[in-house]
């Protein structure tokens, strides 16, 4: 097995505090721990294209970029819209899914110079920004009895208040705080850390062509001896070929089973500049350039299908996230919007298309 | 890491960085033991779904494999059908042959491997691939064999005495100019067909039948496709048997979402076509 450029994710569970956003850490679920703390994403920023819903926090990828200064820590979060119908049938160019990026140089205004200390729990770094309590993106909004409690929308105001806040909220403010980071609402995914490990695949060893021919009519040889090659072997092809004309083989998604077999519970395939592993023929016709800086963007990282069989949650859906960023990795204060594109398993089974009919 | 420690002044590296300075693996680990370097076998990994159909099956919320010919979703992975009915399927390989074609650099040889695929017990899946290797070719075949199961519902031709053996009714199915009709035949008779139909009747377990065959039965694929039909018919075949109202239920997909998101904020429906 020889490992190739490609950094494979997966899935590890990991104490809550050591992924919050001083341990930079790549992380699925729970909420985003922001790297660049004061220019926060505005909640209208982070709405569905399709139905106007608060986008949900998926994971977030820490890919710091050594070459560049102003990369040393960066880190790009993904958020999904997490209403069915947007997952069963999104509209070709409708935004269900954004991604964004965030970069600091080492020396910066949030975070120490020295890396933490990983061995003793410490609480994270704040921010001067006031965050949801309930999916922890900017909530500039209050409740408007207790003005104790910061939201982002009124959807998730309206969650909060059935789910804990009516029983503790009050004019005088709320009773007892409980914890908000301890907050589990069907909103948060189950948080876990991403860990990454090179990708080991062998390719096919290839024969020359006649060696290869002739060890396998050896191999064809043997087999007919044992009278396994074939109980209608005296048929010809024409015969047998009409019967598997109803078969249809989707190439793509058989070279990407074949690509992940080695590590099947991969959740996420990294390569900076190198070409996504396609689930279905369908390709982004042209990926816009950065809306920041005009230049073009290059593959970084796709989730992969597997993620979903951690989540716990019956609503989302989709068969590849591949996502797209500024070949430069521009100079941004804050967050900058990325390109994401959603590739679904493609459905090609004529052969059962009639029954039950 | 101690070699990381010079490149990032301690910081953990994230995705994308080389020489070790990787986050998770070197101070973590992986705490699984998962024989990397040693040659892993691929049959004992256990089975990772990637299609939303693998997942409900794996979760157990799909009962049969009839539930989902039901519904008509796609099956994409080959793991789904093995996890209904693994050790039931027998394999047949029909025929492997080689195929050769003419290129600059001399004779290009590859082998086509047909394979039929049943369980004896209404259900059959017919296989072929092409490929450099015989083994491959071979396994290629299985799989796509399995994909390509369909169900046969069996029935009798006179007296219910024992177990169904012929086809339930008469059914034709028909593609192209092709026409295949299946007729019920009373036990003995045994399969009245062609080589590769009566084969594919016998591995899904139907004993007696007659066909009948109308058209021009040598155009490619029609008379294949008009077999498929007509034995994936006998199961849309309402018969008296059948009489007693199923409720109707929802598809395995709607069943599992939440349609009707009740936060929907400008009181929009969404209408499921």
């Amino acid at each position: 097995m020889e490992t190739t450029s490609v950094d494979l994710g997966f899935l590890e569970p990991c104490e809550p505090w050591l992924l919050t956003n001083k341990f930079f850490r790549s992380k699925v679920g729970g909420k985003p721990a922001w790297l660049e703390l004061k220019n926060l994403p505005k909640p209208e920023e982070l709405l569905c294209g399709q139905c106007n819903e608060p986008l949900g926090f998926l994971c977030q990828v820490y890919a710091p970029i050594e070459e560049k200064n102003n990369s040393f820590h960066r880190t790009l979060y993904v958020f999904v819209c997490f209403t069915a119908a947007c997952n069963q049938s999104p509209t070709q160019d409708a935004k269900t899914m954004k991604v964004l990026r965030s970069q600091l140089p080492r020396q910066n205004a949030f975070y120490e110079y020295d890396p933490p200390d990983e061995t003793t729990e410490s609480p994270a770094v704040k921010s001067p920004v006031q965050l949801c309590v309930v999916c922890g993106c900017r909530g500039p909004k209050l409740c408007s009895r207790c003005k104790a409690v910061n939201y982002c929308s009124a959807a998730h105001q309206r969650l909060d208040w059935k789910a804990t806040h009516k029983s503790i909220c009050s004019e005088e403010g709320t009773i007892s705080s409980s914890n908000p980071e301890d907050a589990t609402n069907s909103l948060l995914l189950p948080q876990f850390e991403i860990v990454t490990e090179a990708e080991e695949y062998e390719p096919k060893a290839k024969l020359s062509e006649e060696e290869n021919a002739k060890r396998q009519m050896e191999e064809l040889a043997r087999l007919q001896r044992k009278g396994k090659a074939g109980a209608l072997a005296d048929l010809p092809e024409a015969e047998l070929d009409k019967y598997s004309a109803d078969q249809v083989e989707d190439k793509t998604f058989d070279k990407f089973k074949a690509r992940i077999a080695a590590d099947p519970d991969q959740v996420l395939r990294y390569e900076r500049g190198g070409k996504p592993l396609w689930l279905s023929p369908i390709v982004p016709k042209a990926v816009p350039p950065c809306v920041r800086c005009n230049g073009p963007r290059v593959y970084e990282f796709q989730i992969m299908p597997q993620l979903l069989n951690s989540l716990n949650n019956d609503r989302l859906d989709w068969g590849t996230l591949v996502c797209y960023t500024c070949e430069a990795s521009c100079d941004i204060e804050g967050y900058v919007e990325e390109f994401i594109f959603r590739q679904d398993v493609l459905n090609t089974d004529t052969a059962r298309q009639g029954v039950g009919q | 890491m101690a070699d990381a420690a010079p490149a990032r002044g301690g910081f953990r590296g994230g995705f994308g960085s080389r020489g070790g300075a990787r986050g998770g693996r070197g101070g973590r680990g992986r705490g699984r033991g998962r024989g990397r370097g040693r040659g892993g076998k691929e049959d004992s990994k256990e089975w990772v779904p990637v299609t939303k159909l693998g997942r409900l099956v794996k979760d157990g919320k799909i009962r049969t494999l009839e539930e989902i010919y039901l519904y008509s979703l796609p099956i994409k992975e080959y793991e789904i059908i093995d996890f209904f009915l693994n050790r039931l399927l027998k394999d047949e390989v029909l025929k492997i042959m080689p195929v050769q074609k003419q290129t600059r650099a001399g004779q290009r040889t590859r082998f086509k491997a047909f394979v039929a695929i049943g369980d004896s017990n209404g259900h059959i899946g017919l296989g072929v691939k092409c490929s450099k290797e015989v083994a491959t070719a071979i396994r290629g075949a299985i799989i796509l064999a399995k994909l390509s199961v369909v169900p046969v519902r069996r029935g009798y031709w006179g007296n219910k005495i024992g177990r169904p053996h012929t086809v339930p009714c008469k059914v034709s199915g028909k593609c192209g100019s092709v026409l295949v009709r299946l007729i019920p035949a009373p036990r003995g008779t045994g399969i009245v067909s062609a080589p590769v139909p009566k084969k594919l009747l016998q591995m899904a377990g139907i004993d007696d039948c007659y066909t009948t065959t109308r058209g021009s039965t040598t155009t490619l694929g029609n008379f294949a496709k008009a077999t498929y039909a007509a034995i994936a018919k006998t199961y849309a075949f309402l018969t008296p048997d059948l009489w007693k109202d199923l409720p109707l239920n929802k598809t395995p997909y709607q069943e599992f979402a939440d349609f009707l998101d009740k936060t929907s904020k400008s009181g929009q429906r969404i209408i499921e076509m």
